[in-house]
């Protein structure tokens, strides 16, 4: 039975969305700071009315909800929602008033596409795209990467227990330190020292690649936000095959996979303890399949002659598999090429690397590399219960951060989720096959949005029909917050139409 | 006398230990070198396929 929501639930609900809205308000500031510094009068403006917009909004419904009282889980999870819900709404304005976006649709969109770090882009001549609003399309990736809430758990927040369950809403599980905040404090570190990294070795690679330096430090820092945060946004319609670099794909490898890898993993190598990379039942898994995909995607490479070096084949097919498994979704070539030239092996080994995706708690989205090992080893358990005498006790265990022992109740959720997540892609495949595209396309696109994969085959362009564009839209956000957060923010809503007073 | 050069040395090694970009130097050269074996392990799949086609 459902009981309709009090003041209480809205407060709960509506006065951490507000703090939210506050935050993203004050992010569109940067962008405003550089088209400032640029002379970007029209986008300056349309900075400003955004974050106005959004601070106005964020205080006003945080002075107007303002409660003291603590988070329970469907509050935090319905807060999380909700928030990511009405941040592209503000976010996209400035995208609409550019002048690159057809509709406030496909604003919400790009934005939405951002924050979830998919990749899909719905711009029109991108080539010629503003530098400030270029840049705010990466920051809402690095932003949505880390985790929009996490950004005002780490400047706003005052009290860690309470506001846990924003955390979990976000897709996250493990806490890393004790402490949600301080938690939360450790990703915006490591994200903040590795940017500085990132961004200067990629300088360095473009300046090799023949941009000149001011430009090629704007495109480093826009690229190392589209590889950490698996993002997949490019500042060229191109992406990455723009520069003609080997350097820079070569540099922007160790980027992604660092982005598919866990904060918690980060935090064991920032440590010194290299060896959990061989021990971590995660990396193995994401190794193990890394290896087989690129033995079906170069078999399948190699029957169709799309390449005629083992170069060539190396460097296309290693750098698209590496972005689609991390969930990126930079391209080196463009990607109506994956059906037109690769065959059907290759794009079939590259839906599934999507879909696959990277590590739990990590900035990649995707089934999770966590869930499909506990499988494993779950089949493997039972394999091995079937061949030994009946009286044996079977145990498996895995290494992530400290050794665990398998439960039945760890393998039972991970299928549970595997099956939303097949749910989830079979779902949007089915509706672009409604649509008339073909089911390679339609499916190809569908893992791309959900996934968080964000590379594309050329569905998702403006022309795509509206409903579609709506129905990838929820598969991002859906995709994003894995699950549960969008499920408790429906049953709020259901709870408001048909529960009892 | 002798001993402040070393003092000054230990401190400089202290600073680089706790600073966040040792940190994070160290992580990302884990992940660049984890990159490397599997990108090394692929090309060897690569070169054996592009030799059987």
């Amino acid at each position: 039975m459902l009981f309709r929501p009090d003041r209480r639930d809205f407060s709960l609900i509506g006065f951490y969305t507000g703090k939210v809205l506050f935050g993203v308000g004050l992010a569109m500031l940067a962008p405003a700071l550089m088209a400032l510094a640029l002379g970007e009068r029209n986008e300056l403006w349309a900075f400003l009315l955004g974050a106005a917009l959004a601070i106005t909004a964020g205080r006003t419904t945080e002075l107007l909800l303002f409660t003291r009282e603590p988070l329970s889980t469907s509050h935090g999870l319905a807060a999380v929602a909700l928030s990511w819900t009405l941040a592209p709404v503000f976010a996209g304005l400035p995208l609409l008033l550019s002048g690159h976006y057809a509709s406030y649709l496909d604003a919400y969109f790009e934005s939405m596409s951002g924050f979830a770090t998919i990749g899909l882009t719905l711009a029109n001549d991108l080539d010629h795209m503003a530098r400030s609003v270029n840049l705010w399309r990466h920051l809402m990736q690095f932003i949505g990467g880390q985790g929009i809430v996490v950004v005002v758990l780490t400047i706003f927040a005052s009290a860690g227990g309470r506001i846990g369950y924003l955390y979990t809403g976000e897709g996250r599980e493990e806490k890393i330190l004790p402490n949600v905040i301080r938690t939360s404090r450790f990703i915006w570190r490591v994200a903040i020292v590795y940017a500085v990294i990132g961004t200067a070795l990629l300088w360095l690679a473009l300046v090799g690649a023949g941009l000149p330096a001011p430009t090629a430090l704007y495109h480093g820092a826009n690229l190392f936000m589209a590889a950490f945060d698996t993002g997949g946004f490019a500042t060229q319609s191109s992406s990455v095959g723009f520069y003609r670099s080997v350097v820079v794909e070569i540099v922007l490898l160790p980027i992604m996979t660092a982005g598919a890898f866990s904060f918690a993993l980060h935090y064991q190598l920032w440590l010194g303890r290299r060896s959990e990379l061989v021990r971590n039942i995660e990396t193995r898994t994401i190794a193990a399949s890394t290896l087989v995909m690129f033995t079906i995607m170069a078999a399948g490479l190699g029957r169709t002659e799309t390449f005629t070096t083992f170069y060539t084949m190396m460097r296309q097919g290693f750098f698209q598999l590496i972005s689609a498994h991390t969930t990126t979704g930079l391209a080196t070539v463009p990607g109506r090429i994956y059906v037109t030239d690769w065959g059907v092996l290759a794009p079939a080994v590259l839906v599934t690397a999507m879909a696959l995706g990277g590590m739990a708690g990590s900035t990649a989205g995707g089934i999770k590399a966590m869930r499909i090992g506990l499988i494993l080893k779950g089949v493997i358990r039972d394999v091995r219960k079937v061949l030994l005498p009946e009286d044996a006790i079977v145990v498996e265990t895995f290494h992530s951060s400290t050794r665990k022992t398998l439960s039945d109740t760890q393998v039972r959720a991970a299928a549970t989720i595997l099956l939303l997540w097949l749910v989830l892609y079979f779902t949007g495949g089915l509706i672009g096959l409604f649509y008339g595209y073909e089911l390679q396309l339609s499916l190809f696109e569908s893992v791309a949005a959900a996934s968080s994969g964000g590379l594309s085959v050329g569905l998702v362009r403006p022309e795509l029909e509206w409903p579609l564009k709506v129905v990838y839209i929820a598969q991002m956000m859906i995709g994003r917050l894995e699950f549960i957060a969008v499920f408790a923010l429906f049953g709020y809503l259901l709870a408001i139409i048909r529960g009892r007073v | 006398m002798s001993g402040r050069p070393y003092r000054r040395l230990s401190k400089l090694r202290h600073r680089w230990e706790r600073s966040p970009f040792t940190g994070g130097l160290v992580g990302i050269a884990s992940v660049a070198l984890a990159t490397l074996g599997v990108g090394l392990a692929c090309s060897v799949i690569a070169l054996i396929v592009s030799l059987i086609y």
